[in-house]
């Protein structure tokens, strides 16, 4: 405990705050990035996969066996994985863009499954009706199937965001600057473990508690109607 | 039902193998592509002081830093530094990430068959670092089972050891710094390696009583790692590192973070062959094929890792469900202070990376005195993890069991005990039992992160074994299948326990 105490003035120094903020700002652009485009590419695939054009066969088995196969390999083993694959195709890419890929083909693969969940929750009745009423397949996505298939799929993608948020600490084994990595080297120049990591886990618990609430909040919103 | 689970398995390999065939090899950039876009990228340690580390202004400094700068000033280029850890360097320059490899480099002959080197740049000799605590005077003391040695992955010592020291138990960690931190803790008592890379952490320990045993195992060269084939710039680099070895400017380098001599020399004929440029190389061998055959011979090691990897999530599910049942039932009907600790302890745990508790719970507690394993550590860690998030689900299992339910068991006169077991669990597990597969799914994938602190489950085996046989993709891409099957052959069983046990999926009846 002395030892912390000593080290405080150190260790808080302007060089060491910007650094970790710094590796702070990673750690949120890598969750942002790669769970939005995952969402994208979720939802590109959950339509693919509720498509009934028979040629898309092949592409619906093929979206299938990815969103099971990412959902069943740990993060850890995809961001080795990703690393060492996409190297030799685009070596100018930096540490950060390829965890953030690795971020967006596990975020691509759960988030599909919740977003396929909800819209297979609005009534079959909904869109037959859109089909009564000459909408095409783009508006009665857009119009009809999304506002209320959003409400089931929020909630739960939220949660998946926060929860992943603190995975991506994972990737500070491929090298990535990002808030782990960066107590990892206060603490390898020589400061205490308890003051490195505790400040990081705090930084995490600061990022993390606020958007937790939040998606609770979100959630008493949105399911709030349903019982009226 | 078998079936399908069949087929999906046999499907998710097909993916994972198609997935690997497809990545395309890697050119080498020759001299005069780098001459033409004006930048060298070169690799060095970011963890490896003296060599290359970051200093207080976040620059990376040190040794191979300054050839680095020196490399790329006689070639008329902008150096680029490109943090390459120790498992990494060679996997960098087969894929081009990097032109250079730097960062202790030994010349060994399974290198050699993946990349070319230069001349040597500098010497390692291995002596050991070690403490008062032990009672050795030579290295040949060492070889006794009730010392732990520890070294980092990716180290050709590691192998070396196994036929010098084969008495000794193992720790195997990722970090120079992580090597003396573990001997300072009590974890390892000796470190066998090239002493001036290492002595410069015990510096972090003031208070342990650091002894060198000095007398020299072995000593090997080190040179710079270029990709297979590409000879324009191994010779041109060997030209200019002849003429530093000649010019003095590597052993002053040396001299200054290193405040001595190299403890071994570089020979002067291996400078020699530098003049010219050296030989030409066999050339060819450019570009990445695959190979499973290396992996593949070590399928029992990986599945033995499963099996920890299985006994990680078990151990760490078990202690979490009795944590999680605890605090559900507190939350629900205990006290408000009670019900405020559950919430502090679960809200806290819920929002910071399990990654981050484990590194306190590993290299943060031994300072207070409390000593955990590695194994130790991540199963806490995780039980921790557990419990939080099982707190949460089991709640909603209790909040289902009605009032006049419980009441109707009292009345009964049935002990607490027997309320618990016989009223509420079947009505808990009928609806949690989903979301508790779901969650030991997670825990068997989660159980990965046990491989950064030198556990041998199923990815720290694919850690160690890819960075001896430089395979990774390989490597991974069967164990990312291990980890299909297991994952796949858990929610089977799991889904057939509920239905059978609990009824899960069945009308309500």
């Amino acid at each position: 405990m002395d030892s912390v105490l000593a080290q405080a003035p150190a260790f808080f120094s302007a060089g060491n705050i910007a650094f970790v903020l710094a590796a702070l700002w990673r750690t949120i652009a890598m969750t942002a990035i790669g769970c939005s485009l995952g969402f994208v590419f979720g939802l590109g695939i959950a339509i693919l996969r509720r498509s009934t054009i028979g040629w898309l066969a092949p592409a619906r088995w093929l979206a299938a066996l990815y969103v099971e196969t990412f959902r069943r390999v740990p993060f850890l083993v995809i961001l080795i994985m990703a690393l060492f694959a996409l190297q030799p195709v685009a070596p100018q890419l930096s540490l950060l863009a390829i965890a953030t890929i690795a971020v967006t083909l596990v975020a691509t693969a759960f988030l599909s499954e919740t977003i396929r969940g909800g819209l297979d929750s609005v009534p079959r009745q909904q869109w037959e009706g859109a089909a009564a009423l000459n909408f095409g397949a783009w508006h009665t996505l857009v119009r009809v199937m999304l506002p209320q298939a959003m409400r089931v799929i929020l909630p739960p993608a939220s949660a998946f965001v926060v929860m992943f948020v603190k995975d991506t600490s994972l990737a500070s084994h491929l090298g990535v600057v990002e808030l782990t990595f960066s107590g990892k080297i206060l603490v390898n120049r020589g400061f205490s473990p308890v003051l490195g990591f505790g400040v990081i886990l705090v930084l995490y618990f600061a990022l993390s508690w606020p958007l937790s609430i939040a998606a609770a909040r979100l959630e008493k919103r949105l399911a709030a109607p349903r019982h009226r | 039902m078998v079936d399908r689970w069949l087929r999906r398995i046999c499907a998710c390999l097909s993916l994972l193998l198609a997935a690997g065939l497809l990545a395309p090899a890697a050119d080498a950039r020759p001299i005069d592509d780098i001459r033409r876009e004006g930048v060298l990228r070169v690799g060095v340690n970011p963890n490896f002081p003296p060599m290359s580390s970051y200093g207080d202004d976040g620059q990376l400094r040190g040794f191979d830093v300054d050839i680095a700068r020196a490399l790329a000033r006689r070639l008329g280029v902008r150096l680029q530094l490109v943090p390459t850890e120790a498992a990494q360097r060679v996997p960098f320059l087969i894929s081009g990430r990097i032109d250079l490899s730097l960062g202790a480099l030994t010349i060994t002959p399974e290198r050699q068959a993946l990349i070319d080197f230069t001349i040597p740049v500098h010497s390692e000799a291995m002596g050991v670092i070690t403490t008062d605590r032990v009672a050795a005077e030579s290295w040949q003391d060492l070889d006794r089972a009730d010392i732990t040695l520890v070294n980092m992955r990716g180290n050709q010592s590691v192998e070396l050891l196994r036929e010098k020291l084969p008495a000794p138990q193992r720790l195997l960690v990722d970090g120079n710094a992580d090597t003396i931190r573990a001997i300072a803790q009590g974890r390892a008592d000796a470190l066998v390696e090239n002493v001036d890379f290492f002595i410069g952490f015990t510096r972090n320990y003031p208070d342990i009583g650091w002894r060198v045993l000095s007398d020299p195992i072995f000593s090997s060269l080190c040179a710079v790692g270029v990709e297979k084939g590409n000879d324009t710039l191994r010779r041109e680099v060997n030209r200019q590192l002849h003429a530093m070895h000649v010019e003095g400017e590597i052993a002053g380098l040396w001299q200054r973070w290193y405040a001595a001599e190299m403890t071994v020399p570089v020979p002067a004929a291996e400078i020699a062959a530098g003049a010219d440029g050296g030989a030409a190389g066999e050339g060819g061998a450019s570009g990445y094929r695959f190979a499973f055959g290396q992996t593949f011979e070590r399928l029992p090691y990986l599945l033995g890792g499963a099996l920890v990897t299985l006994q990680i999530a078990f151990s760490a599910f078990s202690i979490g469900a009795v944590i999680g049942l605890f605090g559900a039932l507190g939350k629900q009907y205990g006290g408000p202070a009670l019900r405020r600790a559950i919430g502090f302890y679960v809200t806290f745990v819920t929002n910071t990376p399990a990654l981050v508790q484990i590194f306190l719970l590993y290299y943060a507690l031994p300072d207070m005195g409390i000593m955990l394993g590695s194994l130790t550590a991540v199963i806490i860690g995780l039980a921790l993890n557990s419990g939080a998030y099982l707190t949460e689900i089991i709640r909603s299992g209790v909040a289902s069991v009605r009032r006049a339910e419980l009441d109707a068991a009292i009345v009964l006169g049935l002990k607490p005990v027997q309320i618990l077991w016989h009223v509420m669990l079947p009505h808990i597990m009928r609806t949690i039992f989903r979301p508790l597969s779901n969650f030991f799914v997670w825990l068997v994938l989660g159980s990965s992160m046990a491989a950064l602190f030198g556990v041998e489950e199923l990815t720290g085996r694919a850690i160690n074994i890819s960075s001896v046989n430089l395979r990774t993709i390989e490597t991974f891409m069967v164990v990312g299948a291990i980890y299909v099957v297991l994952t796949l052959v858990a929610s089977g069983a799991l889904t057939l326990l509920g239905r059978h046990a609990f009824g899960v999926g069945r009308k309500a009846g």
